[in-house]
């Protein structure tokens, strides 16, 4: 059973502390549920968690070793911004994508799993004919062929009717039921079940300590 | 490898499937030289004299206005951070995007050289100007897309990117200008060719690591 | 935590060599001014206006010594992240522009009496010109982000950037002023800059440490507003974000 960590880590933006001292663990098969006001850091944890931006202290850790090429290689992550070109199709996109994370560039493996999150028919749309939900769905492709331990995902959920975010709920769902990880910031962690919810505003700066002492 | 070929074919398509820079530009740059003779007057001594260093200055301002784009939208639409997190060097996407957008907005200029050349009654063979153009338009976009990631993003883009690129253009415009120059009275031109050819050599390899460390401090 | 390296040491020492600098630049300001307005000779070619020298050439030297020392400052932000040394970009770079300027004007003032002519393409005025845009840009790319640290580092490349490339603009605008210049002008340069008499150097060099000193003053002072106006920064940071 692998074991993702970080200790006792706070983060620096604009010479500002935005929490301290914060920790948290995950295992194979559990989802972590970032939440907290906005503001409040969920992005910025998310960063670091994917080594996108340097904890001011502490340290992240993988099966309690500290391994940093271990976890750039297997961490994906995804942003709320859509990394995906409006002026090619969805297939070219992902080919892309895939590529640079490693993953299958061969058409037809990636138009299967396309088929699997029921984007099958829009392969060879361009991008800029789809909807929001479409796009992130689009995104949740590339996490399926990227095959990658742990998944960061940022407010996944905005932009989504109903459908997408089970569509999405599903997929992350059987991800880790499969025994992958995923850490997600989001304000509805009643969302995703039985997962453990981080409130990461507790860390806030100055109210460590008291919150220690209660 | 199959990264630098993927950031190539990628912006390849995205220019031709859009718009396409790689037919608007040289239609600029055309349009640039066209002005000489409407402000200077069409009389052939006066477009003869100026005639070399009038190509290069148009060349240099075509290569100007597709900068700003270069690494604006990957950066905006969180393809960097996923290239960060790709097994891959950054250098190897930065390779890539120089590669793509030298084909997109270098090498049209190049081609189209001879013909504008021709238009303002230079004597200088196509070989003379490959020999000149081929260097100072990939200088352009080394030094360029230097100067794009380095005013990525930030506020007045395109007027500080000017601002921030053509004091170092200067250099390539001078060597430039000067070997057409020589070209076309007949002289050997070989100095400032080389010099050209060298300042290439210097700027190949160094240019995309700089350009690594400018978006790694653009991406935090 | 987030203080500067040593800030006690820097207070204490910048107020130690604030003071001493502004002694220094009032003496040698006063002595080079009385040396080069009044106690030395007027040149025999060009009479009185050789005085403009005694404020141009020392600007010049300034110009460029405050670029070479925003490069150091640029490489040691680059390497050792030391902060202070993004504020001094940032201190110096108007200064430098200032004393760029200056220079520029002051030779455009002494070239119409002694060449008959405000500008001249020679190859050393259009180097400092070339050299000017390049402070105006460090300045413009110190401005152009809102995260302040993100500025310092853009402008410390940028900094790094021109110094590689100075000295080879330097040389391309030397190639091509003696491809371009007809011959008469460079000799008329070369009038002005003959082999030069102590009666003349000794206020020249008063004046240039004048110059030296009213930089280091008008530096710290920049570089002490630089710092609180960041402390400002941060405190409105936290106040907003609480």
């Amino acid at each position: 059973m692998a074991v993702f960590s970080g200790k006792n880590l706070s983060c620096a933006r604009g010479h500002r502390l935005i929490f301290e001292d914060l920790s948290f663990e995950i295992k194979n098969g559990q989802i972590l549920a970032l939440t907290g006001p906005n503001g409040c850091g969920k992005t910025s944890l998310l960063r670091i968690m994917a080594g996108l931006l340097d904890p001011f202290t502490g340290s992240l850790e993988w099966n309690g070793e500290k391994n940093p090429d271990f976890l750039a290689q297997n961490i994906l992550w995804m942003g709320q911004e859509t990394p995906l070109k409006p002026q090619l199709s969805v297939i070219e996109n992902l080919q892309f994508l895939s590529c640079i994370m490693g993953g299958p560039s061969d058409k037809a493996a990636i138009q299967e799993t396309l088929e699997k999150t029921g984007l099958g028919r829009f392969s060879h749309y361009p991008v800029r004919y789809l909807s929001m939900g479409q796009r992130r769905r689009t995104l949740l492709t590339l996490l399926y062929l990227a095959k990658r331990k742990i998944w960061l995902i940022d407010e996944p959920t905005n932009h989504l009717d109903k459908e997408g975010r089970d569509h999405l709920v599903k997929g992350v769902m059987d991800y880790t039921n499969q025994g992958g990880m995923a850490v997600i910031a989001t304000h509805r962690p009643e969302l995703w079940g039985s997962c453990t919810v981080l409130d990461v505003s507790a860390f806030d700066e100055g109210t460590a300590p008291e919150r220690i002492a209660a | 490898m199959k990264q630098l070929t993927a950031v190539l074919m990628q912006d390849l398509r995205i220019d031709i499937r859009h718009g396409g820079q790689i037919v608007i530009l040289p239609a600029f740059f055309l349009l640039i030289v066209l002005l000489y003779p409407l402000g200077l007057g069409a009389d052939v001594k006066t477009l003869q004299t100026s005639g070399p260093g009038l190509l290069i200055i148009a060349a240099l301002l075509a290569s100007l206005l597709p900068l700003e784009k270069l690494y604006t939208d990957d950066l905006k639409d969180g393809t960097m951070d996923l290239l960060l997190l790709s097994q891959q060097p950054l250098s190897l996407y930065v390779t890539g995007k120089i590669m793509a957008h030298w084909i997109i907005a270098g090498a049209p200029l190049v081609i189209m050289s001879p013909v504008l050349a021709q238009m303002m009654g230079l004597g200088i063979s196509w070989h003379a100007l490959m020999l000149v153009f081929t260097p100072a338009t990939l200088l352009f976009v080394l030094i360029g897309q230097i100067a794009a990631a380095l005013s990525l993003n930030a506020q007045r883009g395109s007027v500080l990117l000017a601002l921030l690129v053509i004091p170092l253009y200067i250099p390539i415009l001078i060597f430039g200008a000067g070997a057409l120059d020589l070209f076309q009275s007949g002289m050997s031109a070989k100095g400032p060719a080389l010099f050209l050819w060298a300042m290439l050599a210097f700027a190949l390899p160094l240019t995309p690591l700089v350009t690594v460390k400018l978006l790694k401090m653009q991406i935090d | 935590m987030f203080g500067y390296a040593n800030p006690k040491r820097y207070q204490q020492l910048s107020r130690i060599i604030l003071a001493l600098a502004l002694v220094f630049a009032v003496i040698f300001l006063g002595e080079g001014l009385y040396l080069a307005l009044i106690a030395s000779p007027p040149d025999y070619q060009q009479s009185e206006t050789v005085r403009i020298m005694y404020i141009h050439v020392p600007a010049a030297w300034l110009s460029m010594f405050i670029y070479a020392s925003m490069a150091v400052a640029a490489l040691t932000l680059i390497i050792w992240k030391h902060t202070l040394a993004g504020f001094y970009i940032r201190a110096a770079a108007p200064i430098g522009a200032a004393f760029t300027a200056i220079c520029l004007i002051t030779g455009s003032l002494w070239g119409q009496p002694t060449w008959g002519t405000w500008w001249v393409w020679d190859a050393r005025l259009t180097s400092v010109l070339i050299l000017f845009f390049l402070y105006l840009g460090v300045m413009a790319l110190g401005n152009a982000y809102d995260n302040p640290d993100k500025s310092q580092q853009a402008s410390a490349w940028l900094v790094l950037i021109g110094s590689i490339n100075l000295p080879i603009i330097k040389f391309s605008v030397e190639w091509w002023n003696t491809l371009h210049q007809p011959a008469s002008l460079t000799s008329l340069s070369r009038m002005a800059n003959p082999g030069i008499h102590p009666d003349m150097l000794v206020p020249l060099l008063v004046m240039a440490g004048g110059f030296l000193c009213l930089f280091v003053v008008l530096a710290i002072l920049r570089l002490n507003n630089e710092i609180l106006s960041r402390k400002i920064h941060v405190m409105r940071l936290r106040t907003i974000h609480g």
